[in-house]
């Protein structure tokens, strides 16, 4: 049956169902958008918030594709000043209680592994266990995959009862997944005042096996207030740095400010060489990490610990693939790095 | 005026019941023709004729959903000006997503049957096992042949979780049929 034929087949879709999705389709050319009342309050005010304060949208554009990080630290310095933006903001009253879990779904029930501050930010690591989905562990860890989280969504309370949204991403900063634990490391970017707490929404997570072609996904509920630990926050300065190095023939810009330090290859379209060099350097080069107190810190870029007690983060998975040509480091003190070496080359702070 | 007054005046043969459903229904159907012929001027063609056609057909018929009576009726005149648009090279700008059904529907062989269950039904039977949110979703990219965005939009999605609902949905779909012995 050819497409044609079968758009004939599908007209005879029962009247019923066609009645059913009549009723989210709105009344014609001007179509009405079905949302509820707190749902379009919320989209204004994640509008309005998201206007006064661009900086946000680079936790969820600059580091979701490729060359596109020194933006994200631009943006994310910007991001300083953000107090006074959202003063001006009229915070509409709509209600911080996370919702209901979504009848027939599993309960979203993430665990709070670390949350890591920096000034005028944090860093939450979120586990999830998706251990018990058949469909989702019938995929080899091993075949090459990218992840997508469909309307992730995270967000604090404000102290009026209305909602500060930072930001909403079909892309956690980076994510990991061994032993069927999904971790998912979110960055939220709080101004000078850390909340007492924050809401972490996740609808889905898409596993996507580039070598097979094939997918499989994990839903869960709607929201979760997470409490924060504030014995965990540790005020840091800011500190900026920048340098460049040029490893196996890809110059890369390491750059560190007050959250962490990002490796990105210089240029976004790479030629095959370069290629394939990011795929040996992230299989073949560890980062060395020499700290003050002259220690060092040894990782590879696909092997970083969450449960490292000073670092933490992630190269992105995709840079295996070839495809993605910056790595993504975060580091916990980064005052304390004095230098990062990789492959002999050294990126000074 | 409601559907049931609507129908009302169409049982009666009433011409205010061209007008009722004309003020009622114009834009939605011009919306559904338009998703397949593109042009404004062909929908609107289409939108009298599916006028007509209700005009004709009520009575005998009597529909329980006047609207999603009309969009069916409006879908399949609008097809088969699609057609005659291709047929004439004139259906520029023609989008219909008819490559998405290709990939998991039966082939030409078991176009109507599968074994021994006629396709529609089979389809039917398929929806009914779907949540409300899905089929929706589903019926609205291959119904309504709606873009994806607009789709996302009015259920509050973004664009690729719906376009993975929907490819998630067209697999289920056509391990659904090949269990059920069609041929894909």
């Amino acid at each position: 049956m050819n497409g044609r034929e079968a758009a004939d087949r599908f007209g005879g879709i029962e009247e019923k169902f066609v009645a059913e999705a009549l009723e989210t389709r709105g009344a014609g050319e001007g179509r009405i958008i079905r949302m509820n009342s707190k749902k379009k309050i919320a989209a204004i005010t994640v509008a309005a918030v998201l206007a006064g304060v661009l900086a946000v949208s680079a936790v969820a554009v600059g580091l979701s594709g490729l060359g596109r990080l020194k933006k994200y630290v631009d943006k994310q310095n910007e991001f300083m000043n953000v107090p006074d933006a959202l003063a001006d903001v009229d915070l509409e009253e709509i209600g911080t209680e996370p919702e209901e879990d979504i009848p027939g779904e599993r309960p979203f029930e993430p665990r709070v592994s670390g949350i890591i501050t920096g000034k005028g930010g944090l860093i939450a690591t979120v586990e999830m266990d998706v251990s018990d989905d058949a469909e989702f562990a019938a995929l080899s860890p091993d075949e090459p995959c990218w992840y997508e989280f469909p309307d992730l969504v995270w967000y604090i309370p404000g102290e009026d009862g209305g909602r500060i949204s930072f930001g909403s991403s079909g892309h956690a900063d980076f994510v990991s997944l061994e032993d069927g634990i999904v971790t998912a490391a979110l960055k939220i970017f709080t101004g000078d005042s850390l909340p007492d707490s924050f809401v972490i929404g996740l609808s889905e997570i898409v596993r996507h096996d580039i070598a097979s072609d094939t997918d499989a996904s994990y839903t869960f509920g709607k929201e979760k207030r997470i409490e924060i630990d504030r014995g965990l926050y540790t005020p840091l300065e800011c500190v900026k740095s920048k340098n460049t190095a040029t490893v196996r023939g890809v110059e890369f810009t390491a750059e560190m400010d007050g959250l962490g330090i990002y490796f990105t290859s210089t240029t976004d379209e790479h030629t095959s060489e370069e290629n394939q060099a990011l795929l040996e350097i992230y299989d073949e080069c560890p980062l060395t990490f020499r700290l003050r107190d002259g220690s060092e810190i040894v990782e590879s870029w696909k092997d970083f610990s969450f449960d490292a007690p000073k670092l933490i983060g992630s190269a992105t998975t995709a840079a295996q693939h070839g495809k993605i040509c910056y790595g993504f480091v975060t580091v916990f003190d980064v005052a304390q790095i004095e230098s990062v070496e990789i492959d002999g080359e050294r990126f000074e702070f | 005026m409601d559907n049931s007054e609507i129908i009302t005046l169409f049982l009666s043969r009433d011409e205010r019941a061209i007008s009722e459903t004309d003020a009622k229904y114009r834009g939605l159907c011009l919306s559904v023709s338009k998703n397949i012929v593109k042009s404004r001027s062909d929908a609107e063609e289409c939108f009298q004729d599916a006028l007509l056609a209700l005009w004709r057909n009520i009575p005998p018929e009597k529909p329980k959903n006047l609207g999603a009576y009309l969009c069916r009726i409006v879908r399949n005149i609008s097809l088969s000006r699609l057609d005659y648009l291709c047929a004439q090279k004139r259906a520029e700008g023609a989008e219909v997503p008819f490559s998405e059904f290709e990939d998991f529907l039966p082939d030409s062989r078991g176009a109507s049957f599968c074994g021994g269950i006629e396709f529609s039904d089979l389809l039917n039977r398929f929806l009914s096992g779907l949540d409300g949110r899905t089929r929706s979703v589903f019926i609205r990219r291959y119904f309504f042949f709606d873009p994806v965005a607009d789709i996302a939009r009015d259920f509050g999605m973004t664009n690729s979780r719906t376009a993975s609902m929907l490819m998630r949905t067209r697999k289920k779909l056509k391990k659904y049929l090949t269990e059920k012995g069609c041929q894909i």
